[in-house]
């Protein structure tokens, strides 16, 4: 029954390889499934950790008053841009230096979102530039 | 403690370490919350520690003007800690209210000498100091 004759005339070689080649793709996508399955547990947790950390963040709060508020930012620090540079670009240090001086309610802060909102942008050389498209925007906004 | 090892597991310049390593780490960083307009390091005092961004806006000056901020989980600020220079080449300041992880110098360098394959991320480090400068 198990001679060698027998398992050639039936396949016998061919059905054992195939049988270890179904266990051994099986065995990979199995590896497979279990990778990924780690990598996606430690993203799902990882993004309610930042959730969990960001939920106070005023950033994360765009409503529309919000809009508001960097709108009439906008307006402000556009003066003090004016002041210390008469080129596109200019130093962030300098204008929150002088947002303290001048006494804008929240430096920092109003510096923070108009990054956020992208009005003011790096130059990529390590200067700030006042972006005129997302200021005229801000300016045109109804509320 | 998990939650730092966590965070670090997810950023780029310890991707390479082993769980352990990450868990060792860890347990020399110290969550702290800043404040808007805090100052953080200061430009030639003795750099002491370095600081990761878990939440906040911060911005990092040089003495010629030029300045970049952070505002990504994971980026990193008071890196000259960890070259040469014994004290900060630049002021971080928050921009709004945040979140960090503390490492002193000397912690860190005590766990590098107790776990000896933490330290090839010195050279990653002084890649994205690269970068930054």
């Amino acid at each position: 029954m198990f001679n060698v004759n027998n398992i050639l005339i039936n396949n016998g070689f061919l059905l054992a390889s195939l049988g270890f080649l179904i266990v051994f793709l099986c065995i990979i996508l199995l590896a497979g499934l279990i990778f990924l399955f780690h990598k996606f547990i430690t993203s799902f947790e990882y993004k309610k950790y930042i959730m969990q950390h960001s939920k106070n963040d005023p950033l994360f709060r765009k409503n529309s008053d919000f809009q508001r508020s960097v709108l009439h930012s906008a307006e402000q620090v556009r003066s003090l841009i004016s002041i210390i540079s008469k080129d596109s670009s200019f130093p962030l240090p300098k204008l929150l230096k002088l947002a303290i001086e001048r006494g804008i309610l929240r430096p920092h802060f109003t510096i923070s979102k108009l990054i956020d909102f992208k009005v003011i942008e790096p130059d990529k050389k390590g200067y700030f530039i006042l972006n005129k498209d997302i200021y005229k925007k801000l300016i045109n906004y109804k509320g | 403690m998990a939650d730092s090892t966590l965070l670090l597991k997810t950023m780029d310049l310890f991707s390479t370490l082993s769980v352990h390593s990450l868990k060792e780490l860890s347990s020399v960083m110290h969550p702290m919350s800043v404040k808007e307009g805090e100052e953080l390091i200061s430009m030639g005092s003795v750099a002491n520690a370095f600081f990761i961004v878990i939440s906040g806006h911060y911005m990092v000056y040089f003495k010629d003007g030029k300045s970049f901020t952070l505002y990504k989980s994971g980026d990193l600020f008071g890196w000259s800690t960890l070259i040469s220079s014994p004290y900060y080449v630049g002021t971080c300041v928050a921009l709004t209210d945040g979140e960090l992880l503390h490492i002193t110098k000397d912690d860190f360098f005590r766990i590098i000498h107790k776990n000896p394959s933490i330290s090839k991320i010195l050279s990653k480090f002084s890649e994205y100091a690269s970068k930054r400068m």
